[in-house]
């Protein structure tokens, strides 16, 4: 065997597998990076998933919250209405009462305006008849 | 023409039984388990039989390499296995062949790509056939040296085809569980072969002066060869890599989020919707903001 061909053979063999070492070290590296890629995508991912579900857990509480203030706002707005009409209704029965009030003393007066007449006309039909007694008395006489 | 005689009285009775035996069992799983061994057993027998032809062409002395006293009986060995592969196949009404006539399988057939590849193979048996004939001591006597090396030339185009029909065909290659001991096998093999004839090509310049020259050269070749093979099938494989789970995994979080995305916005719009509302009705907001 000739050195020189011994030697450049080792030579070259010794280059190619030195050469495969570094292809297959590169390929192991990329392979790890694109896995580490899909796992740091999946990472983050997840953290989004993480915030929604936090922002999905405040809007469902301010909406509950919402809700509760809302029923308490038209329950006021009951209340109020209710009181308003409590109110209308008393002045209406405080109207009704002077009213009222009014007429029975018109009543009265008109009442005892009767009662003074029939009284002076009793007066006067007495007085009447008493000097229809005494006149008639007279011509008796 | 005694050996001739000996292998037809053996052979023929026996492909006969296994005619009958293959239409006995043409629609068992048997059938196309048979062809899956054959197809396989005939791949490796037929590289036995380029290796052992392809070491003497290497050997510095070639009368010194006494292994190739087997390279004619394995090959007719070979041929008879492909013959018994192609047997099955035929018969096979199991698997791959309940769709398929008899003429898809003489290798003219090439309408899709998975028949082009049955028709490969047929291509590799008719040149393994024409090879094995004109390896006849008559036939070399009536050809002359020169035309016969040319037609033996063939072994290598007949292996080519053999191996694409194998590799793309081959259940036990492609979905078995051991293919993934089959298919490096079977990668090593074809680019052994590839390998070693570029070093008979080498050769036959004259350039080596001795065999350890051939021997060292040999191995440089397989190691650039059958190792650059591999090291780029491991770095392509690395490089297109994709991680299923993740990739599934990622899509499924995708989904969630899209999932979150649509209620936040819906609740949003119902509080704004809520606290429109409570400012028409004259309340005082008091609910945390986000």
């Amino acid at each position: 065997m000739r050195p020189i061909i011994r030697t450049v053979m080792f030579f070259c063999m010794t280059l190619l597998v030195l050469t495969y070492a570094i292809i297959l070290a590169y390929a192991a590296d990329v392979k790890e990076s694109n896995f580490n890629k899909h796992v740091t995508n999946i990472d983050k991912l997840t953290v989004r998933k993480e915030d929604l579900l936090m922002q999905n857990e405040q809007l469902e509480v301010k909406k509950a919250a919402l809700q509760s203030q809302l029923v308490a706002q038209t329950e006021k707005e009951r209340l109020q209405k209710l009181d308003a009409d409590l109110a209308a209704a008393k002045l209406a029965k405080e109207d009704l009462l002077k009213q009222q009030q009014a007429i029975l003393a018109a009543q009265k007066a008109t009442q005892t305006k009767t009662v003074q007449r029939i009284q002076n006309t009793k007066v006067t039909t007495t007085k009447t008849v008493a000097k229809t007694v005494k006149k008639a008395r007279t011509r008796a006489s | 023409m005694n050996k001739i005689l000996k292998y037809s009285l053996i052979g023929i009775p026996f492909l006969i039984g296994y005619i009958i035996f293959s239409s006995m069992i043409s629609t068992t799983q048997w059938s196309w388990y048979l062809t899956r061994v054959f197809g396989l057993v005939s791949f490796i027998f037929l590289f036995v039989t380029i290796i052992l032809g392809e070491l003497r062409l290497l050997s510095f002395v070639k009368a010194d390499f006494k292994l190739f006293k087997y390279h004619i009986p394995i090959s007719i060995f070979t041929m008879f296995l492909v013959l018994l592969h192609f047997i099955s196949a035929v018969f096979d009404k199991f698997m791959w062949g309940k769709n398929l006539v008899f003429s898809d399988y003489l290798g003219f057939s090439f309408s899709d790509k998975w028949l082009t590849l049955l028709s490969l193979g047929m291509i590799a048996f008719y040149l393994l056939i024409l090879v094995g004939m004109t390896s006849m001591r008559k036939s070399i006597i009536f050809m002359g040296f020169k035309r016969w090396k040319l037609v033996h030339f063939f072994s290598y185009v007949s292996f080519i085809f053999a191996y694409i029909h194998t590799v793309n065909l081959g259940t036990d290659i492609k979905t078995s569980a051991i293919s993934f001991l089959i298919k490096p096998a079977m990668m090593f093999c074809f680019w052994l072969v590839i390998a070693l004839v570029l070093v008979r090509a080498l050769k036959s310049f004259n350039v080596f002066t001795d065999q350890v020259e051939i021997n060292l050269v040999s191995a440089f070749f397989i190691i650039l060869i059958v190792g650059g093979v591999f090291v780029a099938t491991i770095f392509f494989s690395a490089i297109l890599n994709v991680p299923e789970d993740k990739v599934v995994a990622a899509a499924d979080v995708s989904a969630e989020i899209a999932y979150y995305e649509n209620a936040n916005d819906l609740l949003m719009n119902q509080n704004l919707a809520l606290e429109q509302k409570l400012i028409e009705s004259g309340g005082v907001n008091n609910a945390p903001n986000n």
